[in-house]
């Protein structure tokens, strides 16, 4: 039964980069939406509210100044000979840490994914067997939850602490999370095989391991590769945001440059992100796109993306030089050891207060740039569709507006998000708009590429029953389109109550800003309590956004 | 005659559903059986008992000696291999050439290692080769399980019950989704692999002449037990209208 509704699912979402949202439950009806959109509305109105609750002004007119300072040298970057080498190396560096943390995460993901799906623990066992299989099952879907809901880069300022400055912390702390993530995408992959024939294989008294290798793997590890290649273009991004808290690389490069306010430098570090960014956007669809055209593996793109990777893969331990040695020394354990007994028991002598505004304002971040980010979405991903005849002007029209959505989403969020700060004040409003403005970008794609996934033929039949334009996008276009883009807004709804933290960290305001300085000033039981926080507020939204979704569809 | 499959009062259910009650059969050593049924009277579950993809909730099941009930898995593992099933939908991963699907009869007697090895470099090609050959498709080693018709993809499922070389064969509608002559090849396709090396063989089937032309043991099914289990030449054409009559009306539901 599931089964049919997880490939109705499937066929509904663009593949594999969606798999995080495509939770399969059954509708609740009518019902359900008018009460969901009534909660959202509140939500809405709510956060609206607590814009006006931050004290002072909200705009620092002074600031625009510093904007026009800052625009003005977008077409000036700096092009010094030392510079741009630093930049380069800076660049390389970013790539690295991103290749390596998505390695370490297919690995997790392959194992977690593995030992975290039902087939693996239940299929062909009854009884007590059962039972206690069904204990071990739960247990380690238990486990992931963890180090999936904890931001890369609260992962990134721990590991930081225990680790010192290490290409490692990058590593680990893209690797980790992502590896979580991984872990649960390929378990619902597996899941979602057909499953006779490993039942059949169990059936003639193959190990469990080994009917799995033959009859599940294949079907699955094509999709999970894919995802790979979704994944790596994610922690492109994560590397840069690591930079920001000093892991090196272009955020690192970034940081210096804006704080010594040097304008062109800081442009010539964007137009290398934003080049970076849209490379891997480009080659992962690539792969994505035949893959979900159903592509062998001996396709030229794939075999050489393949080897790429792998080259890819090399090239980076070499150009990191990854120490392994600092996990075992004893040091690092010491450390840790004295973190772990710093931090437990958590502190409930907090400012209780001072927690639940923070806690309140990271949700109304969260809302404002979600719905800032739907809205945008929704009216540019027309324009980026490619639909009809290509004439000149809609291609012109096409390839402007992804760029915008590239350069949207190419900058991460703790970037906007210091852009931001030079015109307003700290709080609320620039978290949530770094955060929306980002997020649109994301968005954008995902929803011109549902819109020219739509089925034409409703169109065309109104089209050529005589309706206007207008009244086939009304008809047509708006109904069928409509429910995908809440889909969409929801699951980044939950990446975005998680991203909340980064936009935090450079003192966007909410629990991340609380969160960085309980880190900085080491008040470890503190942050645990703010972490615990962090995580049941990302729980309650992943849990609201499940439910919304079940009542849409 | 040494029993090969067992079952004592043996029910199944689900919540909810009843799929068998009080089932009582002894079925021994090269026999060849052949169980029929209207749809939903328990064909499919009567086949899962006997090879332990279900437990019986009422009663035992015992196959070749081993009560999975009450076995551990790696006992339960050995008695599994020598029991091959064929299913209607063939139950193949299309994905893999055929050599691996065939293969896959053996895994159970293969370590981890040679088991991973074989999908780069099949192993034990001869004897895929022989299979395929008995079977009818030998040119079809190499090919890609998903280009293959249906009636090949089942003739695939056989040579992968011969390479497992198992004590007895289930089939489960082995031919529901083939055509007729296709069906009356394939069910003779079984009934010599089984003869040839003594086999026993149990299959499922929904087209009664079918059973009764070319099996030595009917065993009817209906609402979940059994109705008669004799010759073909003993169930008369009255036994079987009244197997698939229309369901009993309601004044004489008891």
């Amino acid at each position: 039964m599931t089964d049919t509704l997880e490939s109705r699912e499937a066929s509904t979402l663009p593949p594999v980069e969606l798999r995080e949202a495509a939770g399969a439950v059954a509708g609740t009806g009518r019902r359900g939406a008018r009460w969901w959109s009534g909660v959202g509305l509140v939500l809405l109105i709510a956060s609206l509210g607590a814009l006006a609750w931050t004290p002072g002004p909200l705009v620092r007119p002074e600031g625009f100044t510093l904007v026009t300072d800052f625009l003005g040298a977008a077409t000036t970057p700096s092009t010094d000979g030392a510079f741009l080498a630093v930049v380069g190396s800076a660049a390389v560096t970013t790539v690295a840490y991103a290749v390596l943390g998505t390695v370490v995460s297919v690995v997790l993901g392959f194992v977690g994914g593995i030992l975290s799906s039902e087939v693996w623990w239940l299929e062909g066992r009854h009884g007590a067997a059962r039972r206690r299989a069904t204990a071990g099952w739960i247990a380690v879907r238990g486990t992931l939850v963890l180090p999936r809901a904890i931001h890369e880069v609260i992962w990134g300022l721990v590991f930081l602490s225990v680790l010192g400055l290490t290409p490692l912390v990058a590593v680990l702390a893209i690797g980790i999370p992502f590896g979580a993530v991984t872990a649960k995408v390929f378990s619902e992959l597996l899941d979602e095989s057909p499953r006779r024939p490993y039942r059949a294989a169990l059936a003639a008294g193959t190990p469990r391991a080994i009917a799995l290798l033959h009859t599940l793997l294949p079907v699955a590890w094509s999709d999970l590769l894919s995802y790979g290649f979704y994944r790596f273009e994610c922690a492109i991004r994560s590397a840069a945001i690591l930079g920001l808290i000093g892991a090196g690389g272009l955020g690192f490069q970034l940081a210096l440059s804006l704080q010594t306010l040097n304008y062109r430098e800081v442009w010539t570090v964007l137009y290398a992100l934003i080049v970076l960014s849209a490379a891997t956007d480009v080659w992962s669809s690539a792969v994505r796109r035949r893959r979900a055209s159903g592509a062998r593996p001996g396709n030229p793109v794939i075999r050489g993306s393949l080897v790429a990777a792998l080259v890819l893969g090399l090239f980076s331990l070499w150009w990191v030089q990854l120490d392994l040695s600092v996990l075992v020394a004893a040091d690092t354990w010491r450390l840790a050891g004295q973190i772990v007994t710093d931090a437990w028991p958590p502190t409930l002598d907090v400012p209780v207060f001072e927690l639940v505004v923070a806690a309140l304002i990271t949700v109304a971040m969260s809302v404002l740039a979600i719905v800032l980010a739907v809205a945008g979405g929704a009216v540019l991903a027309f324009p980026a569709a490619s639909t009809g005849a290509p004439t000149i002007g809609r291609r012109v029209r096409v390839v402007a507006t992804r760029a915008v959505l590239i350069v949207l989403r190419a900058l991460p969020p703790p970037v906007w998000a210091l852009l931001f700060l030079f015109v307003m004040a700290p709080g609320l409003l620039p978290g949530a708009m770094a955060l929306g403005v980002y997020t649109l970008g994301i968005l954008g794609r995902l929803m011109a590429e549902s819109v020219e996934n739509l089925e034409r033929r409703p169109q065309q039949a109104l089209q050529a029953a005589g309706a206007s334009g207008a009244a086939v996008s009304v008809y047509a276009v708006v109904p069928a389109v409509a429910p995908r883009f809440v889909a969409f807004g929801l699951y980044r709804w939950e990446v975005t109550i998680r991203e909340t933290v980064v936009v935090g960290v450079v003192g966007a305001g909410g629990l991340g800003l609380l969160l960085n300085d309980q880190l900085t000033s080491f008040d470890y039981a503190a942050s645990l309590t703010t972490l615990a926080v962090v995580v049941v507020l990302t729980a309650l939204v992943d849990a609201t956004s499940a439910g919304v979704r079940r009542s849409v569809r | 005659m040494t029993a090969v499959f067992t079952l004592e009062g043996a029910g199944l259910s689900y919540p909810g559903v009843t799929a068998l009650r009080g089932c009582d059969l002894e079925i021994s050593a090269g026999e060849r059986v052949a169980v029929i049924g209207p749809s939903g009277a328990g064909k499919s579950s009567l086949i899962a008992l006997l090879n332990g993809t279900a437990l019986p909730t009422d009663g035992t099941a015992t196959t070749l000696g081993c009560d999975f009930a009450r076995t551990r898995t790696r006992a339960a593992r050995r008695t599994r291999r020598q029991v091959g099933t064929v299913y209607q939908q063939f139950d193949l991963v299309e994905q893999l050439r055929v050599v691996h699907n065939v293969n896959a009869g053996r895994l159970g007697y293969w370590p981890f290692w040679k088991a991973a090895y074989s999908l780069v470099r099949p192993r034990g090609i001869d004897e895929v080769r022989h299979a395929l050959e008995r079977v009818g498709i030998a040119d079809k080693l190499e090919a890609r399980t998903v280009t293959l018709s249906g009636g090949q993809k089942q003739r695939v499922a056989l040579a992968r019950v011969l390479v497992q070389q198992p004590q007895a064969i289930l089939a489960d509608e082995p031919i529901a989704s083939l055509d007729p002559r296709l069906g009356a090849e394939v069910i003779d396709l079984l009934n010599e692999i089984s003869a040839e090396a003594g086999t026993t063989l149990v299959t499922s089937l929904h087209d009664v002449d079918m059973a009764l032309s070319r099996f030595q043991r009917i065993v009817a099914l209906r609402d979940g037990h059994i109705v008669f289990d004799r010759p073909p030449d003993a169930v008369s054409t009255g036994d079987v209208e009244e197997l698939y009559a229309a369901p009993d009306s309601p004044g004489l539901v008891g």
